[in-house]
């Protein structure tokens, strides 16, 4: 049923996700200890207050319970090749997720580091059993290499105040630039109060 | 039920005035420390992650 990871490349088919290949040269975010907070993500389409903390733990009490993002320590960075894999509540503790079902093909998702700005493009939800963990390989459900994909997944829970499943969202990187280039132009207009 | 608490209360209309906001902060603190936290354990869903 995934096969469409597999046998596609994330430029092909009817949506067109420019500058793609141009992201082989990001910096990548490096030195990051169990539990730090190292970068925060916004997503328009939750709000123009939905920026959030993204430590590197997927652990409850001290990280997903106050309201991050969870970075799953095993997987990838932020530009680099593979697969950039986050948990986070749906529900509760501030329900940061809480509007990802209306979520829109082309939305796009804002990763600040101290490296860059990394813009990611929503793609596709898919709704799996809890242990499913090929969602967190380089490329979900396969064993593709990681080379020249840059992938974002999300994992939350599903239904609404349940957790019998999980709902992934994922997200190819549109784009990169450089921390001191400041960040897209597209990130910040549009919003009160921004620089 | 405000009335008979206001009556309650002993000294003047200042004194009471700090009684019951000393009160209410110790409630909302209460709150949020242990009674909001203890409910939030009981009914959020804590399962996220995908897990082996």
């Amino acid at each position: 049923m995934r096969s469409f990871w597999a046998d596609a490349t994330w430029v092909d088919g009817p949506v067109q996700f420019n500058s793609l290949r141009s992201t082989a040269l990001t910096a990548i975010i490096a030195g990051v200890g169990e539990g730090a907070k190292f970068a925060t993500i916004f997503i328009p389409r939750l709000g123009p207050d939905s920026t959030r903390v993204v430590a590197n733990s997927v652990d409850t009490t001290t990280t997903l319970d106050r309201g991050y993002f969870g970075h799953y320590p095993d997987t990838q960075w932020p530009g680099q090749p593979g697969n950039f894999a986050l948990a986070v509540h749906r529900t509760g503790n501030g329900s940061p997720f809480a509007d990802s079902p209306k979520l829109q093909l082309g939305d796009k998702i804002y990763v600040e580091t101290s490296e860059g700005y990394y813009t990611y493009v929503f793609r596709n939800y898919e709704f799996v059993q809890p242990t499913a963990v090929d969602v967190l390989l380089h490329v979900p459900g396969t064993n593709s290499s990681p080379e020249g994909q840059n992938i974002l997944t999300i994992t939350t829970c599903n239904p609404l105040l349940g957790d019998a499943e999980r709902m992934i969202v994922y997200s190819v990187l549109e784009s990169w630039r450089p921390h001191d280039a400041g960040p897209p132009q597209e990130m910040t207009e549009g919003l009160e109060g921004s620089p | 039920m405000y009335a008979a608490l206001w009556k309650v209360l002993p000294g003047t209309v200042w004194l009471k005035i700090a009684i019951l906001t000393a009160a209410a902060l110790v409630i909302v603190t209460g709150l949020m420390l242990f009674v909001f936290p203890a409910v939030n354990t009981a009914i959020s869903v804590r399962e996220v992650t995908v897990t082996p």
